[in-house]
């Protein structure tokens, strides 16, 4: 249940907060040039040292994946398979059990009175997990964090208590299933720490 | 919490932005966070702010016109309306499932390229942008041209888009290889034989005038199972008005069972029957002699013919009785003209014999004169409304259609189609173009493109269609769901589905021609698209573009509806415009028209055209196929709350009916001891195997054969809903046979003996399988 923190977030909660959000948005983009670029400069690695430090995790043992077989990958989780995706990735299907739902609608208009709108040419769902975490990043960044946290806790949390099982189950890169359970203990982390 | 000096790391991408900060933000609702997602949201959907659209109907080729309710961005509902002639106001349990197809978490999302190097059928792919798919896919049809010719391209089409994929690009293309299963997996015969007697082909929505007729005699005709909306809505108005329905059927069918006589006729021997009721209407003389000799030519040669045949000569190969024959033709003729023999859909049944029965069914009705006659088979057209101004295509479109032959090719640049020569008929047949991928005979055909069209699900002998390609350069699959082939294709385009797109006009012929429009309810979900763009896109970057000078669908359909005075504008308020016919001959005598575009001007029994290409002008009756012993013929059909093996992932549909059975004679399932609902196996003549599949233990089977309906046995485990549920007809059908006038495949050559003891599958309910596939 998304409930208003204790007390009011520090910069580095935001920081952590923001910085949690910009992983998961781009862990679960479409692989493209920003990935691999962030992939061979060592950024993504290193963020993710940061945010492990921050939060006193492991960090995720990212193997150097092959990036056609990382992109195969991505379409054989998420988008389409013979075997059947690992893993829907639409935060509200994740909570409803059905696309464009409740869920997803009431995500929309809080996203709307916050001022935030999907550009025309991003060519998913609106509640795709990482248009979500873009939008969280937003907000985290915007000097909302507290709607960022609630947008965590309250929409991403349960897509990857639903799925981050199944990813690492099927995931042959090396890639989505550390990064998956990496982020989902890090959410962990930081949605336990804002509410003690 | 603690953050080092790595605090402002940056992170290149997530900083390509799908959002962006709006700059009218409201006044926040929720000020310290997010709604809780979990909370139901208040309100009924039809409390909201509802707008409606107009659209016909894709979840069959009934294509119902319909209203679409939209609320806050979602289809909530969909419903027929009165004005449209072909749901009066009323929907099936198919069209009430559309929004569960658009819905469904299993579609296509975006335009996949095969990782290089992998194989067909491994499912490995890669995301591409449209832009890229199609410089993909014009580089790989460009080798394939300089290499073999533009004909080495196939295409295949199924549903309203098929006229862009299997009618419109490979005309501009330059190929001639474009076909539609509608034509030689279903109604092939019927068109030739009609184009042949009549001079006019069967419309799409078989014209029988059923609010006027009294007598009814359903020949393999599934009517109650194949739901065609209003065509049922009409049977049983009639049936409920008194009008007497005979069935022949080898299974005690729905439809038998409101039946007054069921004729359970053996197998693949119906032409015999007709030939015998031709021969009782002409030796009693009690055919309708005054339409004959006004309306007909070659009357004399059927009856010299039809002597032959007589009810004891039927009955020694139908098993009907002679005397039952006589009294149906009897009765039949007491009813003329307001008795009638419908034409089915899907009537490639034997192969060589399909063209003969449906001729003898045709002329069964014509010497009851009751074509163009009320209660028997209405005249109709199809609305007349002018093309967008394009240049001519350089090769005339030749697949067919359900609703008559295809134009004719005559003189052209290019080669034949790989088909030419084995059949009479001039639509293509779909079947035919397999063998050459493989052999490269007469020519290679290296490309193929299947649109709507489920190639594993449809085409027989599985195998061999896997084997032709893994022999292609190039095989791009247009769909909305991940079908089994789909997952084969090296290019996978996805579509989005009716709700979420305009379509052409479709223009109805029907005894109230009418013109019908499709507007998109919500904007498609992912990055998929409608046929119309994808088939423009492509053109263009095939140097086609001057085909395609329409910047936009509304621009050509507006243009369009122009011709008639009507414009989208006015289209989006009415859905349909409803012309006037002329249903009856008297209404084209009055006009001085003659409505017979035969040689002749007539209906003709004897087909001087046969004739001339050494075939039978007259129609016999061909001893069918025999299988082995201990087989039976294995017979199939639909389910009612099914299309083909299109609906079989929608979740609504399967819950309703999620698996098919086998239907087994209860003296045969008592001798090879086999229980009701036991699970079996299904294995055919060629050692395939299908199932489990549970049996269907009744009386209502004859015992040669055995009977399922279509659609299921789907292989693909990303359908998640079909996947693995009962038996598959078309992986049984490991042979056909070629009829030589229309090019249909005869599918119901195959048999199969029934393996006991298969293991109980466990099949977990539908509501299930939903619940776990939003939990992975």
């Amino acid at each position: 249940m998304t409930t208003a923190p204790r007390t009011t977030p520090t910069e580095t909660d935001v920081a952590v907060l923001h910085l949690l959000l910009q992983l998961i948005a781009g862990t679960y983009r479409s692989p493209a040039d920003a990935l691999r670029d962030d992939l061979v400069s060592g950024a993504l690695a290193e963020a993710c040292a940061a945010l492990a430090e921050a939060l006193d995790l492991d960090a995720p043992g990212l193997l150097a994946p092959d990036w056609t077989t990382l992109q195969a990958s991505y379409i054989d989780l998420f988008v389409s398979s013979g075997n059947g995706i690992a893993a829907p990735p639409y935060v509200g299907y994740a909570i409803d059990g059905e696309l464009m739902g409740p869920s997803a609608q009431l995500l929309g208009a809080a996203f709307s009175d916050h001022g935030i709108e999907l550009q025309d040419a991003w060519s998913d769902l609106p509640d795709h997990v990482a248009a979500v975490a873009e939008g969280g990043t937003l907000l985290a960044h915007g000097a909302r964090p507290e709607a960022a946290l609630a947008l965590l806790e309250g929409y991403l949390a349960p897509w990857f208590e639903r799925y981050a099982t199944a990813i690492e189950a099927k995931d042959v890169s090396g890639f989505y299933g550390p990064m998956t359970k990496f982020l989902q203990a890090a959410i962990k982390e930081v949605t336990r720490e804002a509410r003690s | 919490m603690k953050l080092g000096r790595r605090d402002f790391i940056k992170l290149s991408c997530a900083t390509v932005g799908a959002l962006a900060v709006g700059s009218t933000a409201k006044a926040q609702l929720f000020p310290g966070g997010f709604p809780n997602p979990f909370r139901p949201p208040p309100g009924k959907w039809f409390e909201g702010d509802v707008t409606t659209s107009y659209s016909y109907c894709e979840m069959c080729f009934w294509k119902c016109g319909m209203k679409v309710s939209v609320e806050g961005g979602k289809v909530r509902k969909v419903d027929g309306y009165l004005e449209n002639p072909k749901s009066r106001g009323m929907l099936c349990p198919r069209g009430q499932a559309a929004p569960a197809t658009t819905y469904d978490p299993d579609r296509l999302k975006k335009p996949l390229i095969r990782v290089e190097g992998s194989e067909r059928g491994a499912g490995q792919y890669r995301e591409a942008s449209w832009d890229e798919a199609f410089d993909y896919i014009a580089e790989k049809m460009f080798a394939i041209r300089d290499e073999h010719g533009t004909e080495s391209v196939a295409f295949m089409g199924h549903g309203t888009g098929d006229e862009w994929f299997a009618s419109y690009l490979p005309g501009a293309w330059g190929t001639p290889n474009a076909a539609k299963p509608s034509v030689s997996l279903c109604t092939a015969p019927r068109e030739t034989a009609s184009v042949y007697t009549f001079g006019r082909g069967i419309a799409g929505h078989e014209q029988i005038d059923w609010d006027e007729t009294d007598y009814i005699v359903l020949i393999g005709h599934h009517i109650g199972e194949d739901t065609h909306n209003t065509q049922l809505q009409q049977f049983a108005q009639a049936l409920t008005r008194g009008a007497k329905l005979v069935v022949v059927d080898p299974r005690f069918s729905v439809a038998a069972a409101k039946a007054k006589d069921w004729l359970p006729i053996k197998p693949a021997t119906d032409t015999a029957l007709l030939l015998a009721w031709i021969n009782v209407l002409i030796e009693e003389e009690i055919y309708d002699a005054e339409y004959v000799e006004k309306y007909t030519l070659g009357f004399e040669q059927l009856a010299e013919h039809a002597a032959q045949y007589t009810p004891e000569w039927a009955e020694a190969i139908t098993e009907i009785p002679a005397d039952t024959i006589r009294r149906i033709a009897r009765e039949m003729a007491a009813h003329a003209p307001r008795a009638v023999l419908p034409v089915g859909r899907h009537v490639v049944w034997y192969g060589h014999d399909d063209s003969h029965r449906m001729r003898a069914l045709y002329f069964v009705n014509i010497l009851l004169g009751n074509y163009g006659m009320p209660g028997g088979y209405y005249l109709c057209d199809a609305p007349i409304v002018d093309t967008f101004p394009a240049p001519e295509l350089p090769l005339a479109p030749a697949a067919g259609g359900c609703g008559g032959g295809p134009v004719e090719v005559g003189d052209s640049p290019f080669r034949p189609s790989v088909d030419r020569g084995k059949f009479f008929g001039t639509a293509t047949s779909v079947q035919e173009f397999i063998e050459p991928m493989i052999t490269g005979e007469p020519y290679p055909v290296k490309g193929l493109f299947a649109y709507g069209v489920n190639i594993f699900h449809s085409i027989p002998m599985v195998e061999r269609t896997k084997e032709a390609l893994r022999h292609l350069d190039l095989y791009v699959a247009i769909d909305i769901l991940p079908m089994e082939h789909v997952m084969w294709a090296d290019v996978i385009l996805p579509e989005c589905t009716f709700l979420e797109r305009h379509d052409d006009l479709n223009l109805v012929a029907h005894k109230t021609p009418f013109i019908q429009a499709r507007f998109p309810a919500v904007e498609p979900m992912y990055d998929s698209k409608p046929a119309w763009w994808i088939a423009r896109e492509l053109g263009i970057k095939l140097g086609l573009g001057e085909y395609f000078p329409w910047e936009n669908i509304e621009e050509y359909l507006d243009r369009r509806l122009s011709s008639i005075g009507s414009s989208l504008e006015a289209m989006a308020e009415q859905g349909t415009i409803v012309r006037r016919g002329r249903p009856y001959i008297a209404d084209w005598e009055r006009l001085n028209r003659n409505p017979f575009d035969t040689p002749s001007g007539q209906l003709e029994f004897y087909s001087e055209r046969f004739a001339e290409a050494g075939l039978d002008p007259l129609p016999v009756f061909i001893d069918p196929m025999e299988g082995p012993s201990g087989y039976y013929r294995l017979l199939y059909g639909r389910s009612p709350v099914h299309t083909f093996a299109r609906t079989h992932n929608n979740a609504v549909l399967m819950e309703m009916d999620s698996e098919n059975s086998v239907w087994l004679n209860t003296r045969e399932a008592e001798r090879l001891g086999v229980s009701h609902r036991e699970y079996v196996y299904l294995e055919n003549q060629d050692g395939v195997v299908e199932g489990p599949v549970r049996a269907n233990v009744t009386e209502r089977i004859r015992q040669d054969c055995v009977y399922i309906t279509h659609g299921y046995g789907h292989k693909a485990p990303l359908m998640k809903l079909a996947n693995g549920r009962g038996a598959s007809d078309t992986h049984l059908q490991t042979r056909y046979d070629l009829d030589p006038y229309s090019g249909g495949a005869g599918l119901r050559n195959n048999w199969v003996r029934i393996v006991p003891g298969a293991p109980d599958p466990q099949h977990k309910s539908i509501a299930q399988l939903v619940r776990e596939r939003s939990q992975a």
